[in-house]
């Protein structure tokens, strides 16, 4: 196989506060197994024979204890090679800083997607894309009512039409904010005269880029005058234009394939849009990673909880699933749920739509509604959760109602603090998890807006359009 | 009869339908026939039909088109001086012959044309044409309209006279334009019959942004939804500003999912509109242009409630004449039959002759052509013309009876009736009018364009920025000797007047001539150095003058009382009317935004209304209580959803209906079936209710109130019966 894979592992700031310095984001459990086996089983699908896992310096240790013990140890064959590097910085600048280890084209993944989009799809459609498509980005539709649509956000996706034979990837912009106008280049009308503005589209994050992207660079006449603009903006040289998020990276490569007067043979980059018939998700939400669990349950044709786990009289519906050593008391019922291992669950529990994690004890007659309960949480007799996320360890006193509720510790505030610091601190320098990645891009946008905002004044802040 | 069985294919096609029987004896009604009076058949069924109802009996039929014959642009001057635009011949045919084909073609039954300038000519040629004798398929009215010098104010005359009955098409006169138009009418009307609102549809013809029929001056962005070709923003090309961007209000990401962004779209200002348009140019009468002033002008109002619809046009041909450089592309176009089955062989004109050869070379019977000249492909040569020894003429077209001499080069020129060109002249690319004299040896630049009679010397060289005339309107000036000779006869035409009154000159000339300086359209941004102040500075203006309208309006009467009157009375009124229930929310929001309102008012008066109409339905005994609330609100309720958002208007809403209630008979049930019937719609949520009902204070303000919600515990008992029910399934 001609491609390798990077799987990013970002901090999963959005799971707050399911997400933890020990339990990072890549190995939150999505139906028992934790995301990143995901990734990786993908990768596998996909022949690929090496994966570079990148995670941040304070995730490395769980990463690379699972991929060496847990992932590892399960594989029949070992033919795919899995290396875990530590990178804090910008998605763009890790990307480039694997210039090394890459040696082939490559697949650049999330940790966080659910889809039954075969691996190979995406393979085939970028070797399909004509010569000048220099990377194809994947992008989704979400298909599922149940969303909690306002943690979606999609920006703002200008490209060519998708019913063309190879769709284009024009421009990206985060959507305008109320009395701020989308201004759209006349350039490129001019140079793709048919351009969709998708409202819809989001982001999958899965990317195919040759290799040569990686050469993209200051001895690189084609690129040269970007980088110089870049730099006279910022004074970096040349790890300007990589040092962003890489969905910028990518607009920016989108963008030069119009706005210079010269574009016609400018790289270009593909997209493609996951077709209806496919599902696709990134737990990117706390919503998100509920639907995401639910699609592994409906995929996984029915599994049959393991005997171990029954105890005399609970039910557990077939359209559940139960990890290894929980026990369960009479008259308990699960439905559509998932149960981690080793968990205690009393009499008369009601559960469903939930998820529980691994060492959770519940006391009699809880009733959990489409929860989703952190590891080792205790839930007291009669407590009746709606919509809830508990937080790891947290105890829920008896006989609690709450409904559409985060419960996190009183004694894990002080930690959470700190914790945040973390993940803040953690934001800038590094990954690419969304949030982060939004918020650069409304900076490099409002750039993008100001600049047109001004009368008769020439404030190119981008500098992309101003150049001979 | 001779004489018309000459006509197009299509034409004959047109005539052999069914259809055309009933449109060709089709009369005028009770209207006013202009000039074309003479073409009033048997007055009689089909009058008294069109008196009796003149909407619903022959919707189908029956399609009105409006053809705008004036131009109101100078593009075209000196030659328009003289004659008006729509009768300027393209390859030897008058424009307006295209027009009316075009319409014959879409199956119109009734054509107005609307005359400004040069009113009688273009009066004396439609009495004297095929169409207005009986094989026509359609009738023709010409209206003048003499005070007019925009499209906007055409259209305020017309309604003016009250001439439109139905949604009509409206062109102008100076198309070219071979497509069906059955689907296009077809969806439009389908649109129409699902949303009143749905205005007007644009016949828009995609093709490269490069292409050569677009007019580099007059073209435009379009923005549409992609999915229903919602047109949500029209932004016009300014070449000479230009013009970096379009900006886009971020109000239209929200409402539409995917929207194309189109710069590859040739307008020829093809439009069904429905009669409120002519009616809303007269509502706005600072409207003039019927895209940027119109267009544009509804798309950004929020007030009006209307929309406009594009018509996509992938494989048929489109193209209207508004420029030289247009006029240009489209004669090449005709004449290498991208028009078919609109080509000069197909004769339009009774009288025309073509035939058609090999490489595109039309020639009419009578030519006389000397042994040795060479006609080379692409051009059209009408009858009797000679053309001498050793000339050679390369794809232009020469009109009927020229005179061309020994050793002329012609190329890509139009020469039309009655010219005489000498030995050995050259010209390129110009435009020769009826009756000019090109002297022996002259040199006519690309570019130039020669009027009427204007006889150029021996020896002249004519540049081509050259625009000379004969005409004299009231100046009295000398024969420019400079530009014509000693012994020519014409004048350099300047147009003064237009470069005072409109800041586009520069660009339309520039823009308009024949030959186009590709150099002047920059399409890249690398010289784009100075942002549309003026453009910015424009659109301000118009925004000023449409707030302060709001603003007076408002000023009027702005108390809160005469608000909730009024919107009580608007919504009594839809109730009682039956209207529509959208043209109620309209005319809600309509008086919510002129009187500044908040929601609460509006749906004060709007339950005021409603419960007014179910208590009144009850007192009276037509219904019971729940009858009477059901009837009412299964049709009116979805009102509520335009102006119930989040919980907290949910409880406001439920307070209202309660202290509503406590002034009517049978309030309690009232408000328990409303409570059910509006939680049955979705209108109101489980949580809104519970909360209303057991945290509001305001719920049990007075005795009156407690009284009213008596009912109300039993339900809401239900309530959580099937709420536990349905979770334990």
């Amino acid at each position: 196989m001609e491609f390798q894979a990077i799987i990013l592992c970002g901090p999963g700031k959005g799971l707050e506060p399911l997400v933890s310095p020990l339990l990072p984001k890549a190995l939150l459990p999505i139906a028992n197994k934790p995301m990143l086996y995901y990734a990786l089983e993908w990768c596998q699908r996909a022949g690929l024979s090496s994966v570079v896992v990148v995670c941040s310096s304070g995730a490395e240790q769980p990463i690379s204890k699972y991929i060496t013990l847990g992932y590892n140890s399960m594989q029949t064959s070992k033919s795919m090679k899995v290396e875990v590097v530590v990178h804090d910085g910008e998605t763009g600048s890790i990307v480039k800083g694997l210039k090394d280890k890459i040696k082939l084209d490559f697949i650049l993944l999330p940790c966080d997607f659910i889809t039954d989009l075969p691996p190979q799809t995406v393979v085939d459609i970028h070797r399909n894309q004509p010569l000048k498509t220099i990377g194809t980005g994947i992008w989704y539709i979400n298909s599922l009512d149940t969303m909690d649509k306002q943690t979606l956000k999609p920006d703002l996706t200008i490209h060519t039409p998708i019913s063309n034979p190879h769709p284009q990837l024009l421009d990206i912009y985060s959507r305008p904010k109320a009395n701020n106008q989308l201004h759209v280049r006349m350039s490129m009308l001019w140079e793709y005269p048919q351009a969709t503005i998708s409202t819809s589209l989001l982001e999958s994050f899965i990317y195919v880029f040759s290799r040569k992207a990686l050469d993209y660079d200051f001895g690189d006449a084609d690129t040269a005058s970007i980088i110089t603009v870049m730099s006279e903006k910022g004074g970096g040289g040349e790890s300007l234009k990589w040092n962003k998020p890489w969905t910028s990276v990518v607009r920016d490569i989108a963008r030069d394939s119009w706005c210079h007067s010269k574009s016609a043979d400018r790289d270009t980059v593909g997209m493609y849009v996951v077709p209806k018939e496919h599902s696709f998700i990134r737990c990117k939400s706390v919503s998100a990673y509920l639907e995401a669990n639910r699609l592994i349950l409906k995929q996984s044709s029915y599994t049959l909880p393991p005997t171990t786990a029954t105890a005399n009289g609970a039910a557990i519906g077939r359209d559940s699933l139960v990890g290894i050593g929980t026990v369960m008391e009479e008259k308990t019922s699960v439905k559509r749920s998932i149960v981690g291992a080793d968990c205690i669950f009393g009499r008369e529990c009601r559960l469903s739509g939930c998820v529980v994690m691994d060492g959770v004890v519940l006391g009699d007659g809880v009733h959990l509604d489409n929860c989703i309960i952190g590891n080792g949480v205790i839930i007291e007799d009669k407590a009746r959760l709606v919509g809830c996320t508990v937080e790891g360890r947290y105890v829920v006193r008896e006989a609690t109602q709450s409904k559409n509720e985060i419960l996190r510790g009183y004694s894990a505030e002080g930690l959470l603090d700190t914790s945040d610091e973390y993940e803040d601190e953690e934001n800038e320098e590094s990954d690419e998890d969304e949030d982060e990645e939004e918020d650069d891009d409304d900076e490099v946008d409002e750039n993008d807006l100001v600049e047109s905002e001004g009368e008769g004044i020439d404030v190119d802040d981008d500098d992309l359009f101003d150049r001979r | 009869m001779f004489g018309y069985d000459t006509g197009t294919q299509a034409y004959n096609r047109f005539n052999s339908s069914p259809h055309s029987g009933f449109a060709a004896s089709e009369t005028m009604g009770p209207k006013k026939g202009g000039q074309s009076s003479g073409n009033k058949p048997k007055v009689g069924k089909q009058t008294a039909q069109q008196n009796a109802a003149p909407e619903e009996s022959d919707q189908d039929e029956r399609l009105q088109a409006i053809v705008l014959s004036d131009s109101y642009q100078t593009r075209f001057q000196p030659l328009t001086l003289e004659t008006p635009r729509c009768l300027l011949p393209l390859c030897n045919t008058p424009l307006l012959e295209y027009t009316f084909e075009f319409l014959a073609l879409a199956g119109v039954s009734e054509v107005i044309v609307v005359c400004c300038a040069h009113a009688d000519q273009i009066q004396e040629y439609i009495a004297n044409s095929r169409w207005s004798n009986p094989p026509s398929p359609f009738t023709i009215e010409t209206v003048l309209s003499p005070e007019s010098v925009s499209v906007g104010d055409a259209m305020r005359d017309l309604d003016a006279k009250g001439l439109i009955t139905s949604d009509f098409l409206l062109v102008s006169g100076d198309i070219v334009c071979n497509v069906p138009f059955d689907k296009v009418l077809a969806d439009h009307r389908q649109r129409r019959a699902k949303d009143k609102n749905a205005i007007m549809t644009m016949v828009l013809r995609e093709a490269s942004p490069f292409h050569r029929t677009r007019a580099r001056a007059e073209s435009a962005i379009f923005v549409l939804d992609e999915q229903t070709n919602q047109c949500v923003h029209y932004e016009e090309i300014k070449t000479r500003r230009h013009m970096k961007q379009i900006s886009l209000d971020p109000e239209i990401f929200n409402k539409h999912t995917d929207l194309a962004i189109r710069n590859d779209f040739i307008d020829c200002h093809i439009d069904i509109c429905s009669p409120d348009v002519p009616a809303l140019f007269t509502e706005n009468f600072d409207y003039n242009h019927i895209r940027k002033d119109f267009v544009h002008g509804i798309l950004t109002s929020d007030l009006l409630g209307k929309t406009i619809f594009a018509h996509i046009v992938t494989d048929n041909y489109a193209a209207r004449v508004r420029s030289l450089q247009t006029y240009d592309a489209v004669s090449k176009d005709v004449i290498s039959r991208w028009t078919y089955p609109i080509t000069p062989d197909s004769n339009l004109l009774a009288d025309q002759t073509f035939q058609y050869q090999r490489g595109h070379i039309y020639k009419e019977d009578g030519i006389v052509l000397a042994r040795s000249c060479r006609i080379n492909s692409c051009t059209v040569v009408g009858a009797g013309t000679a053309v001498d020894d050793g000339t050679v003429i390369t794809g232009s077209v020469i009109g009927r009876r020229c005179k061309i001499g020994k050793n002329v080069s012609i190329r890509s020129a139009y020469i039309w009736d009655d010219v005489t060109i000498e030995d050995d002249a050259i010209i390129e690319s110009a435009i020769i009018a009826n009756g000019a004299v090109i002297g022996a040896s002259s040199h006519v630049a690309p570019g130039a364009i020669v009027s009427y009679n204007v006889k150029i010397d021996t020896n002249i060289i004519v540049d081509g920025n050259k625009r000379l005339t004969k005409y004299l309107g009231e100046e009295d000036k000398k024969v420019d000797t400079d530009a014509v000779g000693e012994n020519g006869d014409g004048y350099v035409y300047e147009d003064a007047s237009e470069a005072e009154e409109d800041d586009d000159y520069e660009e339309i000339v520039n823009s308009s001539g024949l030959v186009y300086n590709m150099a002047f359209l920059n399409a890249s941004d690398t010289s784009f150095s100075t942002v549309s102040a003026d453009q910015a500075h424009r659109k301000s203006r118009r925004r000023r003058v449409s707030t302060a309208s709001n603003n007076t309006i408002a000023s009027e009467d702005s108390d809160e009382d005469s608000f909730l009157r009024e919107a009580q009375a608007s919504v009594e009124r839809a109730v009682a009317e039956n209207h529509d229930l959208d043209i109620a929310a309209l005319e809600l929001s309509t008086l919510r935004m002129a009187k500044n309102a908040q929601f609460h008012e509006v749906r004060a008066a709007t339950i005021a209304a409603l419960i007014g109409r179910i208590s009144h339905l009850i007192n009276s005994n037509t219904l019971k209580a729940r009858a009477a609330v059901e009837s009412v609100l299964n049709r009116w309720g979805p009102l509520f959803r335009r102006q119930v958002f989040d919980q907290a208007d949910q409880i406001d809403f439920l307070l209202l209906i309660q202290r509503d209630c406590t002034r009517r008979m049978q309030g309690s049930s009232i408000l328990l079936h409303a409570i059910n019937c509006l939680y049955d719609q979705d209108i109101l949520e489980e949580e809104a209710i519970l909360t209303w009902w057991y945290q509001d204070p305001q719920r049990k303000e007075d005795a009156d109130m407690v009284k009213v919600g008596e009912l109300v515990p039993r339900w809401l008992e239900w309530l959580t019966t099937a709420e536990e029910e349905s979770d334990s399934e």
